[in-house]
């Protein structure tokens, strides 16, 4: 019995980048777009942040036409019907296109509709909001709707847009890092927000040899603070308990953590990471290269992941130097070599919600 | 299966009192999370053992609105303010969070934004939870909240058994030999289809049970 899902198509759209292989290209060689904006949004106080131009944009709602583009790159990379009745579409935002709050139909669902017109796919759009985990839990479900029979391939769109009111409740939460944001650093003091759309086709169908494979995911809270994590990684930790039997340790070239930056957040994941027995697994945090991207994250780090075992590395964890959480988590501000075929891809996000995903290359 | 409703205007203040009373955390909550959280209290608490921590059950809401009752409360704030409590609250994920804090459930938590009030998709999500092992309960609502005073509530909480034929049956949805289902755990040999779901007949007998023989040897 198959119960593995295949990777058919990839796409990211992104201020690094258009392509999964520029973006790659960039984050291995250090680059981000992270920077200071004096006055972006009228927001009071400057914001360190990835962020696209807006000028290409001029005329379109940013949300939905950045996952249209994330989108179609995975769709024709897969060479998929996807106006077929056997397609499903699965987008995963946190907050949309809240920058029209007054204006417009601000609600996820409204954003989906947009998404499915403009891809051509025939079936009703599901949307995933559970926070910073939600492109993650997205392709969690979209994997269980394939198990399931109800579909033969799912798109899976994962996309956040910033805008006044992500960062004023950011800022309000005291969350944000003045300058570029510093993963497991024992000088790190916040995060930073970015933008990004990163898109995954899946199907049972179509593997090759060399492609990727989704083997398990899970979804546990921490039954602990809607906006903090646990102290003791509880969320985290059961996550990875579940999917771990998926993966056979020899092959388990690195993890992908969450890595927000934030002084509880990587303190809470090198607890997890102990608990689980994976101290000894090399692992990387894009924050640093991308911002935290949200909704898109769980994809976008995903593609990353995968384009790195690909090239036997694992990526560097930009803004990393002095390690600064209580366990000895093996990560590395330069690329080091990888060996094995799978990565785990660990998230976390408020709502007390964590998940875990194994990605395997056959 | 057990299901509850909560009609819109009803004084959430006074359904707290009727039922709650010892959590005075729900008044920091904005309408969608009172709501999701009252749901969940009126469905669960009868339960043995109650406050057990347990990571079988999951929990899902559903919504059309998300918590856009809330992004207004919070965009009003920021001309003065921005306030971090009612920034809180502007995830819809973040009554899920309420409801597992509450009751000490450790597993999964997930929040869904559908078009509709759309039954086939809410009972599609539902099976679909029950492919993670662990999970033997859902506690599943609609929660869509326009604005804080109009607002549908809807809660079940749907067992495992729930979705078992009533007798020895192995076919999942109607009596379709080889049919599938959402769910076949690997620890119930022979217990075979457990049926999520009558669709009611598409000519041809298509049938969409939503099913998976789940074997994770």
């Amino acid at each position: 019995m198959i119960s593995n899902v295949n990777i058919l198509g990839c796409g990211v759209c992104t201020p690094l980048g258009n392509t999964a292989q520029e973006v790659f290209r960039a984050v291995r060689e250090g680059r981000s777009a992270l920077r200071l904006h004096p006055d972006a949004f009228g927001c009071a106080e400057p914001v360190f942040a990835s962020l696209f131009e807006r000028a290409p944009f001029e005329g379109k709602s940013l949300f939905p036409e950045i996952c249209v583009r994330a989108a179609v790159a995975a769709i024709a990379q897969a060479g998929i019907n996807v106006s077929s009745d056997r397609t499903a579409l699965v987008v995963c935002s946190v907050k949309g296109e809240i920058e029209l709050l007054g204006k417009a139909d601000v609600t996820l669902a409204a954003s989906a509709r947009k998404i499915a017109d403009a891809l051509g796919v025939t079936t009703p759009p599901l949307v995933v909001s559970n926070a910073c985990i939600s492109g993650l839990a997205g392709l969690v479900q979209g994997r269980r709707l394939l198990l399931s029979g109800l579909y033969d391939q799912v798109v899976v769109v994962g996309a956040e847009v910033q805008s006044r009111f992500i960062v004023s409740g950011f800022q309000s939460l005291k969350a944000l890092s003045d300058e570029a944001c510093k993963p497991f650093d024992i000088a790190r003091k916040g995060l930073n927000l970015g933008e990004a759309a990163a898109a995954m086709v899946l199907s049972q169908d179509g593997g090759k040899a060399g492609g990727f494979q989704i083997l398990e995911g899970a979804i546990r809270n921490d039954a602990n603070h809607i906006s903090g994590p646990s102290r003791t990684g509880e969320g985290s930790f059961n996550a990875l308990r579940y999917v771990l039997p998926a993966v056979d340790p020899q092959e388990l070239a690195f993890i992908s953590v969450h890595g927000t930056s934030t002084l509880y957040n990587d303190e809470m994941e090198s607890i997890a990471l102990d608990r689980a027995g994976l101290l000894d697994v090399p692992v990387c945090a894009l924050k640093g290269s991308f911002g935290h991207t949200m909704g898109a994250a769980g994809i976008l780090e995903s593609v990353m992941g995968m384009l790195a075992l690909q090239e036997g590395i694992v990526l560097p964890t930009r803004g990393f130097e002095r390690l600064g959480v209580s366990r000895p988590v093996k990560v590395s501000a330069t690329e080091v070599p990888a060996s094995g075929k799978a990565f785990i891809k660990l998230l976390s996000g408020f709502g007390g919600v964590n998940g875990a995903l194994v990605f395997r290359q056959s | 299966m057990r299901t509850v409703n909560i009609p819109s205007g009803t004084s959430l203040a006074d359904l707290y009192r009727e039922h709650v009373g010892d959590y005075p955390k729900f008044f920091k909550m904005d309408t969608a999370c009172k709501l999701g959280f009252l749901l969940a209290e009126l469905l669960v608490k009868e339960d043995p053992d109650r406050f057990v921590p347990r990571e079988d059950r999951a929990v899902l809401v559903f919504s059309r609105f998300g918590s856009l009752s809330d992004d207004r409360n919070f965009a009003a704030s920021m001309e003065e303010l921005a306030s971090p409590a009612l920034f809180v609250y502007t995830l819809p994920n973040t009554v899920t969070g309420e409801i597992a804090i509450r009751n000490k459930y450790a597993g999964e938590t997930s929040a869904y934004v559908l078009e509709a009030f759309d039954p086939d998709q809410i009972l599609n999500q539902i099976c679909l939870a029950f492919q993670d092992r662990n999970t033997r309960s859902v506690l599943a609502a609609w929660v869509d909240c326009p604005s804080d005073q109009e607002w549908n509530a809807i809660g079940w909480l749907i067992e495992l058994e729930d979705l078992l034929p009533p007798a020895e049956g192995h076919h999942c949805c109607h009596g379709h030999s080889g049919g599938g289902c959402c769910h076949h755990h690997d620890e119930e040999e022979g217990g075979g289809h457990h049926c999520c779901h009558h669709h009611d007949e598409e000519e041809g007998g298509g049938h969409h049970c939503h099913c998976k023989e789940n074997k994770q040897e």
